[in-house]
């Protein structure tokens, strides 16, 4: 792994430039781009229109999204939870927090051992970005599930169910060998479908 | 700097005797360690951590502070699952400003992981020629990260000789993210300081084929 940048003094390219420049930005600068970095990568998972170039963006895979949204969605459904005790609560979060996680774990390493070849964080990333629709229903559910009968609240549920597993369902599907397509697939639409679930239950 | 010079001279020359050995190396020569002191930082003075002489105290806290709660609730809330969630959240959180403000704010470095299109990963790092770094603003950061690094590295020892599974998973996860700022870090530095070698024997090659070149017209 070559991990040394040898270039002389005079020569600086324009990207490095830029990114020495980023040196001296204030913190707002820095949060900002990482904000919009994080909203692209979203854009291109979610909405399968915006990919022209096979999944390659895929490759500067980060860990900020999937944490983000994992804990917006832990604590929606912690707060939306029956208060009658605060230990409750609690298990909520923790449930959600630790399956998606290990959710995501174990669907990465059924598609690998399926003969994938696939990074492990990126496919991680992938699962985790694609946790967002599953965030917006927990979201609309929190707010107005009360007010609606149960069979009004299954349509938001399944239409982002539906959402999350074919944006994922794309990439996974492509990464494996073809033959093994469905058993790398399966455990996908398992793993957004017990979110889901769980988030109209709660 | 000149002034600071002045200023610190002045400050030695007062008291007869030294109020703390750890402070004043020699009584003999006060100015002589007013001169060392701005140049090079001595890791044992005390006042080397002092907030008031910091060019970024806030981000020197930070530096800690994330650290600190992560090991923090590591204990207080030992075998239960939220230590397992409130490690993975601030280490997550400290890596992330570590990389992105305290790193460049309090030494003037930063690295990146680059993944190309072949797959392979390669490191690059960006360091600002003329930079200049507060010794306490230093010495808070690579105290911070050298000793939360091992202080992990430490748990993780302890955890992996006593088989507690979740613990050591904990102490792995945030090992592993301190030891990469650590890592990243210091090959920056490193490189940093190649470069500037490099520049200064390209200057020192300009100087001395100008003077040749000069000699020799004569």
């Amino acid at each position: 792994m070559d991990y040394t940048n040898q270039r002389p003094p005079q020569n600086y390219s324009q990207m490095d430039d830029q990114k020495t420049q980023d040196l001296e930005e204030s913190v707002s600068e820095t949060i900002m781009r990482d904000l919009k970095m994080i909203a692209y990568k979203l854009k291109y998972v979610l909405i399968p229109k915006e990919q022209e170039d096979n999944g390659k963006e895929l490759r500067n895979w980060d860990l900020w999204g999937p944490l983000i949204f994992c804990l917006v969605l832990a604590m929606t459904l912690s707060f939306k939870a029956e208060s009658t005790t605060t230990s409750t609560k609690s298990d909520v979060f923790a449930i959600i927090f630790v399956l998606i996680w290990v959710g995501a774990f174990i669907v990465t390493l059924n598609a690998q051992l399926l003969g994938g070849k696939v990074s492990f964080f990126q496919s991680v990333c992938l699962l985790g970005y694609c946790v967002f629709p599953i965030n917006i229903e927990a979201i609309i559910i929190a707010f107005f599930g009360s007010y609606l009968p149960f069979l009004v609240k299954l349509i938001p549920v399944f239409l982002c169910f539906a959402w999350s597993a074919y944006s994922s369902v794309g990439f996974m599907a492509s990464l494996v060998p073809p033959h093994k397509k469905k058993l790398a697939v399966y455990p996908v639409f398992l793993f957004y479908l017990f979110l889901s679930w769980f988030s109209l239950i709660v | 700097m000149e002034e600071d010079l002045h200023f610190k001279i002045q400050m030695q020359e007062m008291p007869t005797s030294p109020p703390n050995p750890l402070i004043q190396t020699s009584n003999d020569e006060p100015t002589k360690l007013s001169v060392t002191s701005t140049s090079e930082s001595i890791p044992l003075q005390t006042s080397n951590y002092d907030l008031n002489r910091a060019a970024h105290p806030k981000a020197c806290i930070f530096t800690f502070l994330f650290k600190g709660l992560a090991l923090l609730f590591y204990f207080i809330c030992k075998d239960s699952i939220w230590s397992f969630i409130l490690v993975i959240i601030f280490s997550a959180f400290d890596f992330w400003t570590v990389k992105n403000i305290t790193g460049r704010l309090l030494v003037g470095l930063k690295w990146e992981n680059v993944i190309l299109d072949d797959g392979t990963s390669k490191w690059e790092f960006y360091s600002l020629q003329n930079k200049q770094v507060n010794a306490v603003d230093k010495t808070f950061f690579w105290t911070a990260q050298l000793g939360f690094t091992l202080a992990w590295a430490f748990f993780t020892f302890i955890n992996l000789l006593s088989f507690t599974l979740m613990n050591f998973v904990i102490d792995i996860i945030g090992l592993s993210l301190c030891w990469t700022n650590l890592f990243g870090y210091y090959k920056c530095n490193g490189d940093h300081k190649k470069k500037m070698k490099d520049l200064q024997g390209d200057i020192t090659n300009k100087v001395v084929t100008q003077f040749v070149g000069q000699m020799m017209s004569k």
